[in-house]
């Protein structure tokens, strides 16, 4: 089917699509996030009846806990998928353009995904229009939503003109340069904040764009690697720019950690020890279980199973890094009175566990149906 | 020894004369002498029962520290209401302008603006933002009289009927009780304070109470070094 030129599955499929999923048979993927999405939905629901305070485990010494952090996870997952597309683009164009809509519109997704995740989180949501009625060009969340909605816009650009069969390396260009300001700039909502030893710097904005670039790496690899394959030397050859990406991003996740751990052990200054804190945790799970080990198991085991086996580990890791990273800069509380622990503990109520569910599930389940209906059928070879 | 009422008097007449002056004139402060303090949270409490705060909120908390070893031991108290600092780190992170300064210094929150995305409370240095999550003392279904009373805070009525009706699911804060200061009342935790410890007024009138406690005695601000320039002054 055409619509504005731009080549679309007909609606023969789609129906046939939909109607096996309400006969239960969709597959596991779809019949899985369907159930998600039921969940985020419920969570939703609580939310919006019994209010944020009362169904979830956040509080004025966590402000900010697991939907924040699905938040900047999915974000930064988004940006790894733009990150991958452009540099497939510009370094293995051949092997990479069978790819490009595909990693195209699971970053769009995702970020559309992790957008609501983010809403559920706030306070109240109701009054949102704010941002746009009264900002305030000082804080770093406020210029979050600006460039969020202009990466996002340029991201559907893109997607329409490849679904028109184009592919333009301006674009590609633009949009790169967009989400390097877009998610450093996230970098800086926590990095901005003296206060909060484990966010304060100037390094985590490129800290967050480099484990933008592993996830999305990872994540791009899973779907190279799920494809259909005649081959081993096929699969090799066309999963190659994905797993040079994946250890390139292993490999300056490891630098990254490192030196902000080292640099946290060395400072002083209040709130600091929440380095030596966390120090175990940073060094062995972080730094040797969910980022070397990877490394040495994807130079030793390339098949096609390994790969997804391998980049499954990578996401899930990351999704727990990630928490850990948000809710560890409250861990040490900046005022300490005599109802206030030493050390705070956070752990995600149900209902912050389903908002999660449902913010992957959303986003799997449009990236599965997409695939079943044939959105990204005819894409194998768009030419700039 | 000066009685409790005489200083509540004296502090009264100096807020009277201050609020002839133009609001931009007016340097608001609050002197807090931590040697008087005795640690009976009578501030605290009368605080919470003034802005009606639910459970978890407590916009003038008093932090206890045990120093020395024993048997030479005595207890610290610093109460810590908002430090309405001269350069406040939450007015610049709201991403919707509902944190700002008043003319007269005092930072306040407009809950018909906040989105409740608690930006300011992560940062604040002296933890002095609390998220009002919409918990009641007397369980979410079946809340008494006294939770769901209006307060009076910024001059207005504010009534915790449900998640939709602020302040449920905004930044709250202490804000040196504006609505009674503008009607020439001072702060609640100055009248409660049991051993005269918390003084206030506007510095800028050599004649206050507030501007002589401050002159006469050691002082220091809290996290001065942050660069925030509280106006709560600690007297040692």
């Amino acid at each position: 089917m055409t619509l504005l030129n731009m080549n679309l599955p007909d609606i023969a499929d789609i129906k046939k699509v939909v109607t096996d999923i309400l006969k239960g048979k969709g597959g596991l993927a779809l019949n899985l996030s369907i159930i998600g999405i039921i969940m985020g939905i419920y969570a939703l629901s609580r939310l919006l009846i019994e209010g944020h305070g009362a169904v979830t485990n956040t509080s004025s010494l966590v402000p900010w806990g697991v939907q924040i952090s699905t938040y900047v996870y999915m974000v930064l997952l988004s940006t790894g998928c733009t990150f991958i597309n452009f540099f497939g683009y510009m370094f293995y164009r051949k092997e990479y353009e069978m790819f490009g809509t595909r990693i195209l519109f699971v970053g769009i997704f995702i970020a559309f995904a992790g957008m609501g995740a983010l809403a559920t989180e706030l306070g109240r949501m109701d009054k949102m229009i704010y941002f746009l009625l009264s900002p305030q060009p000082k804080s770093p969340m406020w210029w979050m939503s600006v460039w969020y909605s202009i990466y996002v816009t340029l991201k559907l650009v893109e997607l329409v003109n490849h679904k028109r069969g184009k592919h333009s390396d301006k674009l590609l260009w633009i949009t790169f340069i967009v989400a390097i300001i877009t998610y450093s700039n996230l970098g800086s909502v926590f990095g901005i904040v003296e206060q909060r030893a484990y966010y304060f710097g100037p390094l985590l904005p490129i800290y967050f764009l480099m484990l933008g670039f592993l996830t999305g790496a990872a994540l791009s690899t899973i779907i190279a690697s799920a494809h259909f394959y005649k081959s081993d030397t096929e699969f090799q050859n066309h999963v190659r720019p994905f797993r040079n990406s994946l250890r390139i991003g292993l490999g300056i996740a490891i630098v990254a950690t490192f030196w902000r751990l080292v640099a946290g052990m060395y400072a002083q200054a209040e709130g600091y020890e929440i380095f030596k804190l966390t120090f175990m945790h940073t060094f062995f799970f972080e730094l040797l279980f969910a980022l070397a080990i990877p490394l040495v198991v994807s130079y030793f085991s390339t098949c096609q199973r390994c790969m997804i086996v391998i980049c499954s580990f990578i996401l899930i890791t990351q999704f727990k890094i990630r928490t850990d990273l948000i809710v560890g800069g409250f861990k040490i509380p900046v005022f300490k009175a005599y109802s206030i622990p030493d050390i705070v503990s956070y752990m995600p109520s149900h209902v912050e566990f389903f908002v999660v569910i449902g913010a992957i599930s959303a986003a799997t389940f449009i990236y599965v149906f997409a695939d079943k209906i044939g959105f990204f059928e005819g894409e194998e070879h768009i030419h700039g | 020894m000066v009685k409790n009422e005489e200083l509540i008097n004296i502090m009264t007449e100096d807020l009277k004369r201050a609020l002839k002056k133009p609001a931009d004139k007016r340097v608001w402060v609050m002197a807090i002498d931590i040697k008087k303090c005795i640690g009976c949270h009578a501030c605290t409490t009368g605080c919470m029962s003034e802005n009606l705060t639910p459970p978890g909120i407590q916009y003038r908390p008093v932090r206890e520290s045990e120093i020395g070893t024993f048997p030479n031991i005595a207890l610290k108290f610093l109460p810590r209401p908002c430090m309405q600092c001269e350069n406040p780190p939450c007015v610049k992170v709201c991403p919707v302008k509902a944190t700002y300064k008043r003319e007269d210094g005092i930072t306040i929150i407009d809950y018909n603006k906040c989105v409740g995305c608690r930006y300011c409370l992560v940062a604040c240095p002296y933890g002095a933002r609390s998220s009002d999550v919409g918990a009641y003392y007397t369980g979410k279904f079946k809340k008494a009289t006294y939770e769901v009373e209006s307060s009076q805070e910024y001059g207005k009525e504010w009534a915790r009927r449900n998640h939709f009706c602020s302040p449920v699911g905004n930044a709250r804060k202490c804000h040196f009780c504006i609505h009674r200061i503008e009607k020439g009342v001072l702060p609640r935790c100055v009248e409660t304070c049991l051993s005269n410890a918390t003084y206030f007024g506007d510095l800028s009138d050599p004649d206050s109470l507030v501007a002589k406690a401050v002159a006469k005695t050691n002082t220091f601000k809290y996290k001065e070094l942050l660069g925030t320039k509280p106006r709560v002054i600690y007297i040692t």
